[in-house]
């Protein structure tokens, strides 16, 4: 698979096949979601309905982890293997996940207002997603920042690695640490602590969103991969005929 | 490899002399301390217990500010004039360049910070008893700095406004040493501990980017070359 999709025009294909597939999905399990988490769902009985924030809260936290794992797993894939398509799709990943990071962040500030009474609290949960948030910037920063595009996915595959340690330190801050973030109730040793009737309307939400990052990388890959072969066709083209009138009156229409 | 520590000293030596003849500089980190320490200082007021509170996150913030400053353009102008090229054509391994711009980089920056570091925590109240103790502590900090700047330099070297991008790309990295470094201080100021759990996290923390940075930095200096 992975020498399959080093050939940039069967990724392209296999992305424009799969972007609308992606995009589907993502309509209809939020759909879902939405009313299986505000209206089927139950209210918490401590929270109320505020605690239904969960269903946005914890999707885009969630992606914004798995988007900077799928960078980092891409950077390592070019990085060993120099696969031309993984740098585009590690950078296609890139601001898709700052942006569900500063939502997951926003949210997290949203519900903390009323339920902890601040909006934000300087725990290593929420201190290590900050820096999540910066590390997406630099990263794709050293993307816009090198004027040649080659040399700047090698050098951000590099970045991304180093700054996958973030990762583990942003999961298991909950549990390294005494915070007032409450600690994971899906992911951990002992099966989910939370109830099914609220577990699953989260659950499908989280197939929803993850089925929205696919599709911002199928598109954004594409986009990238096209404008890389006009750039590279636009190169290596002979001059044409420009200062020649004619040949443009002749193309025009009637 | 015989050439492995010619190549090292010649860098080391080369760096260091470029950083201390006239007009090369080698102070404006150090000066950079001393004014973000200044500036910290006349912020907070001249209150004795609140600049004693703040004693040790200042301290630390400005060493970690200096080194980055000092280091921001530090392989720069050897890639632009083609020395890197030509150094990396030439070897097997860029470490040992590596390794003399790090020395080099102690030697300049590094150790005059350790010079001055007592004195900041003087002016902040800080009982003379802990003062050298508070130093002790930021010099088992300074290898992660170190290399946690230098990473950031090596990445952003050749790219559009380095120096600034080499800010924000250490900047996360730097969180962690610099939590518990200012920990570590506090309850050698607190507790009258040295060897604090903390302590042990950031002489931990140095070790494992230690190991961790400098081959990715020497790859980040190779892989941009090429």
């Amino acid at each position: 698979m992975l020498s399959y999709f080093a050939n940039p025009s069967k990724f392209e294909a296999f992305a424009r096949k799969g972007g609308p597939i992606a995009f589907g999905i993502f309509l209809i399990c939020t759909l879902v979601a939405t009313v299986g988490g505000l209206l089927l769902a139950p209210e918490d009985y401590q929270q109320g309905d505020s605690a239904r924030i969960l269903y946005i809260h914890a999707p885009t936290a969630w992606l914004s982890l798995s988007a900077y794992t799928f960078i980092a797993m891409m950077s390592l894939i070019a990085f060993i293997w120099r696969h031309p398509v993984a740098d585009v799709t590690a950078r296609a990943a890139a601001a898709p996940g700052a942006a569900f990071t500063a939502l997951a962040l926003l949210s997290g500030a949203i519900w903390g207002a009323p339920t902890w009474g601040a909006a934000w609290v300087w725990d290593a949960r929420l201190t290590s997603m900050l820096l999540l948030f910066f590390i997406y910037i630099g990263y794709i920063a050293v993307w816009a920042a090198a004027t040649d595009t080659a040399r700047a996915a090698r050098i951000a595959r590099i970045l991304a690695l180093v700054g996958f340690i973030n990762i583990p330190i942003v999961k298991f801050s909950v549990d390294w640490w005494n915070t007032l973030h409450q600690p994971a109730s899906i992911l951990r040793i002992g099966g989910p602590t939370i109830h099914p009737s609220m577990l699953w309307p989260l659950l499908v939400m989280m197939v929803g969103f993850t089925a929205l990052l696919a599709w911002f990388v199928f598109v954004g890959a594409r986009a990238d991969l096209i404008a890389q072969r006009n750039q590279r066709a636009e190169a290596s083209a002979p001059s044409r005929p420009l200062d020649n009138p004619t040949a443009i009156i002749d193309e025009s229409p009637a | 490899m015989s050439a492995s520590p010619r190549f090292l000293r010649a860098t080391f030596a080369r760096d260091f002399a470029i950083a201390t003849r006239s007009g090369g500089g080698w102070f404006y980190g150090l000066l950079f301390f001393a004014l973000f320490a200044t500036l910290s200082g006349l912020a907070i007021g001249p209150e004795r217990a609140s600049l004693a509170i703040a004693a040790p996150a200042i301290a630390w913030l400005a060493t970690a500010f200096a080194l980055q400053l000092a280091s921001a353009d530090c392989f720069e102008s050897d890639f632009r004039d083609g020395t890197l090229r030509v150094l990396a054509a030439e070897n097997e391994s860029l470490a040992p360049y590596y390794v003399g711009k790090l020395l080099s980089l102690i030697a300049t920056i590094g150790v005059p910070l350790i010079c001055v570091i007592p004195v900041v925590f003087l002016m902040f109240g800080t009982p003379a008893s802990d003062v050298s103790g508070a130093a002790a502590l930021i010099i088992i900090g300074m290898p992660a700095l170190l290399v946690i700047v230098l990473f950031a330099a090596a990445i952003a070297t050749g790219l559009r406004a380095a120096g600034l991008l080499a800010s924000l790309i250490g900047a996360p990295l730097a969180a962690a040493p610099l939590i518990f470094g200012v920990l570590s201080v506090k309850s050698l100021f607190e507790r009258g501990v040295f060897w604090s759990p903390e302590t042990m996290l950031v002489a931990a923390l140095g070790l494992f980017f230690g190991v961790l940075l400098p081959p990715f930095s020497i790859a980040a200096l190779r892989y941009g070359l090429e």
